[in-house]
């Protein structure tokens, strides 16, 4: 049977680099997948459940706020409001999805994983410029 | 009691645990002060490190897959298994690669470990939730890995220095 014997127990200097190319790799695709989110003219929330999508509501256009209920496994009431939108009461356990609160910007999410259900703010933007370096 | 025996009674006793401590660590609501789903501090890969060092890496994937059936079958939800096994899966098998190289201490092997497990847990989103969007939390999940790795790896370090292996194999 084996023993650990003889395996460090303590960190090593090779434990340092290995965290430091983690944290490099966290950097990087940070980078890649926030680095681009310019500023856009029209902001749109997009809810999908098991990847199609159900509903798509122009955050800019709203006069009044909106609430939406997606029903699945579990049930998420989706707020929407001028600009922001956000999962404001959840069936799931854990409720990870209404922790996450307001979402305001192109490119950043809400997940409720136990519903499969995602929001996902898009942003068209005029000058192009986005779409070039995006 | 034989070896073998002793291993089997063993991988039962370490399987209890990882689902127990799965099961305590869900009582942190750690989501609360870090809104990233998934994001939990992954005392069950104490567990998995002591099998893996202790008992090998058979045994270490025979605890794993009985934490993560029990586990679904305890939450109800199939979901649940997707999520735990592929997350496990590739967190064990960064760390059944690394955990013989002398350079890395258990700490190294720890923070691989909860690498893997986040990179498996994204992996697993993707597909199903069927789009780009999970995706976004992979970086986060990548720095924070490097903080709860550390922090179960220098448990595992402590666990071990307490539990020789000459006390736990002996012959009663």
């Amino acid at each position: 049977m084996k023993s650990p014997a003889g395996s460090a127990l303590r960190p090593t200097r090779w434990d340092v680099v290995l965290a430091a190319a983690i944290l490099l790799a966290a950097a990087v695709t940070g980078y890649l997948l926030y680095g681009n989110t310019g500023k856009s003219e029209s902001l749109t929330a997009v809810v999908t459940r098991n990847g199609e999508e159900i509903a798509r509501i122009p955050l800019d256009e709203l006069e009044e706020p909106m609430e939406l209920s997606v029903e699945g496994e579990y049930t998420n009431i989706i707020r929407a409001e001028r600009g922001r939108v956000c999962i404001i009461d959840s069936t799931c356990p854990g409720r990870d999805c209404v922790h996450q609160g307001w979402i305001s910007r192109p490119g950043q999410h809400l997940i409720c994983l136990p519903n499969h259900v995602t929001v996902t703010i898009e942003g068209s933007s005029s000058s192009g410029v986005d779409a070039v370096s995006g | 009691m034989s070896g073998v025996t002793r291993k089997i009674a063993l991988g039962a006793c370490l399987t209890a645990l990882a689902l127990a401590l799965s099961w305590a660590e869900s009582l942190i609501p750690l989501t609360l002060f870090i809104p990233i789903p998934g994001f939990r501090l992954g005392l069950a890969n104490i567990v998995t490190l002591f099998a893996l060092y202790f008992l090998g890496r058979r045994s270490a994937w025979s605890v794993l897959t009985a934490r993560c059936l029990l586990g679904a079958l305890l939450a109800g939800n199939l979901t649940a298994l997707i999520f735990s096994f592929s997350g496990g899966a590739v967190a064990m098998a960064v760390m059944t690669l690394l955990y013989r190289n002398r350079r890395l201490s258990v700490y190294g092997v720890s923070i691989a470990g909860a690498a893997g497990h986040n990179v498996g847990q994204i992996a697993a989103a993707l597909l199903v939730l069927g789009g780009w969007a999970p995706l976004a939390y992979l970086p986060p999940l990548l720095a924070l890995s490097v903080l709860t790795g550390a922090l179960t790896g220098s448990v595992s370090a402590a666990l071990f220095r307490f539990a020789p292996a000459e006390r736990l194999f002996s012959p009663v």
